[in-house]
């Protein structure tokens, strides 16, 4: 089952956990110097790599399609990889949880997404299929330096480590800016929903290590299991602290944008997320009780642009209806 | 800008000279450089490629404190381009990212600092591929023997030793 569909562990402030390798064949050359031939051929070493693991196949060359985008939205693939011409192929396993990026920035690039907080068990999965490219595969490393990598600020373990949060009340009372800078000082980033460049929009970071040089897997996996735990601590203690004529103001903002999400004839995708976010604290406060954090949660990417175009079977054209069929979406899913 | 002397390519190099108060200046292409170096005509000696020479690249290069330039370099680090993919370090530099895996160990020198100020430690730990684990076993079974063979040695345990000698060519022929 996907990740969206599921509840995980912290699930109050944490949304889902992803691990990241990134690996390259030593006898091709990095994408800029790779030809499209040379790509091909990655594909199929790294297909065949993968045979008989219940891995699908999807190819793509030729820039964004509405498909691709849906990808990104779910975040089994990365807005570079989507919007690639030359020849790039996904591979990815019927539970979602393991997807392989081949001929993105790097080669490689290996993926595994659980929902809640359980970089452990995303890390566990990662290496399984790791040592199955090792196995089949000759990849490019270097003792000292470890995965040698497109980018040289991947070199070394070549790992990503991030975990999804949703943290309201630290965006709410201005605290989350200290957070940030606090977090780089330490090796690691806080980003938005989207990875590099996007906002924090509705309370939503990913927060991932930065360092991948001179630090082991579980050791980098160790210090973000700290950092989240200290993050939740604040998060939860600010929550808690609204009482009183503050905690009636809340649950006034929170049933208001239930009832726009249940009623709306018209969502934007940015109202979408101001009021997920508002029903998601509800959640966790107790306010909201008909609405899970699972129903809710795969609201939140079924009415993401691209995803809800492909699962409309008029697909919407305009904005305008693209709105409408989002707000419809919302309505059937919790009006009842 | 020319080269003022041949007129056609572009000039990388602007090259000043102060000698007892009489200044030269002279902007030239990489080649009439290296033409007038070799007909003598440069009295630069073999400070050729020194700080009187400054590419004129550098000035409109964030990069150039970070990085030192290819050109600042001596000849055959200058002119050094990868073999497997054919990367110059001036593109490495400009596109911030290899050209392949081999360009790591081409430009090791002139990335240490860039990967240490990114990474800060600049040494592997980690995962590694089962072959580099296995070479690895080796290396360090082979410096733990080396160590008892010194000590047997030193010891007088001839015997020993050459057990010791013999399990240490058996693995180094395998490597």
């Amino acid at each position: 089952m996907a990740w969206y569909n599921e509840i995980g562990n912290e699930f109050d402030t944490v949304l889902s956990s992803r691990i990241r390798f990134a690996r390259n064949l030593r006898a091709y050359p990095f994408e800029g110097k790779l030809t499209p031939d040379g790509a091909k051929e990655i594909i199929e070493k790294v297909d065949s790599a993968f045979k008989g693991q219940g891995f699908k196949r999807h190819d793509f060359s030729g820039g964004f399609t509405t498909d691709a985008a849906s990808l990104v939205e779910k975040h089994y693939i990365s807005r570079e990889f989507a919007a690639k011409k030359s020849p790039h192929s996904l591979l990815i396993n019927e539970s979602t949880s393991a997807s392989v990026m081949i001929c993105e920035e790097d080669h490689i690039r290996l993926q595994t997404i659980l929902p809640g907080l359980a970089l452990n068990e995303a890390y566990d999965i990662a290496t399984k299929y790791d040592d199955i490219i090792d196995s089949s595969l000759d990849i490019a490393y270097d003792e000292e330096l470890g995965y040698l990598t497109h980018c040289p600020t991947n070199l070394g373990t070549g790992m990503r480590a991030s975990v999804m949060m949703f943290l309201p009340a630290l965006t709410m009372s201005g605290r989350i800016s200290s957070i940030a800078s606090q977090l780089s000082k330490i090796g690691l980033t806080m980003r938005g929903m989207y990875g590099e460049g996007s906002e924090g929009k509705g309370g939503i970071y990913q927060i991932s290590n930065q360092i991948t040089l001179g630090i082991t897997e579980e050791d980098t996996i160790k210090k973000l299991y700290d950092i989240i735990g200290q993050i939740n601590e604040q998060e939860r203690k600010l929550r808690s602290s609204i009482k009183g004529e503050n905690l009636e103001r809340l649950r006034d903002t929170v049933l208001r944008s239930e009832g726009i999400l249940k009623y709306a004839h018209m969502l934007s995708s940015g109202e979408f997320i101001e009021h997920f976010s508002n029903i998601r604290l509800g959640i966790a406060l107790g306010i909201i009780t008909d609405i899970s954090y699972v129903t809710l949660g795969k609201l939140f990417i079924e009415t993401m642009p691209a995803t809800l175009t492909l699962s409309e079977k008029n697909a919407p054209g305009t904005d305008s209806e693209r709105d409408r069929a989002r707000a419809a979406l919302c309505h059937s899913t919790l009006g009842k | 800008m020319l080269c003022e002397k041949c007129k056609k390519n572009n000039a990388s190099f602007f090259f000043e000279e102060n000698i007892n108060g009489k200044k030269r200046s002279l902007a030239l292409c990489s080649e009439c450089a290296e033409e007038m170096k070799k007909n003598g005509e440069l009295n630069v000696g073999t400070s050729f490629f020194d700080s009187a020479f400054i590419p004129s690249s550098f000035h409109n290069d964030i990069f150039g404190g970070l990085f030192s330039d290819t050109n600042m370099l001596p000849k055959s680090s200058g002119q050094k381009s990868c073999p497997v993919c054919g990367y110059t370090f001036a593109e490495f530099r400009r596109v911030g990212k290899a050209g392949c895996s081999e360009c790591y160990k081409t430009f090791a020198e002139e990335l240490a600092q860039s990967i240490r100020s990114i990474h800060g430690n600049a040494k592997h730990i980690g995962r590694a591929p089962a072959k580099a684990k296995a070479k690895n076993k080796k290396e360090n079974e082979l410096k733990a023997l080396r160590k008892e063979l010194k000590a047997a040695i030193s010891d007088e345990n001839f015997e020993q030793a050459a057990i010791l000698r013999d399990r240490i060519k058996e693995i180094e022929g395998n490597m």
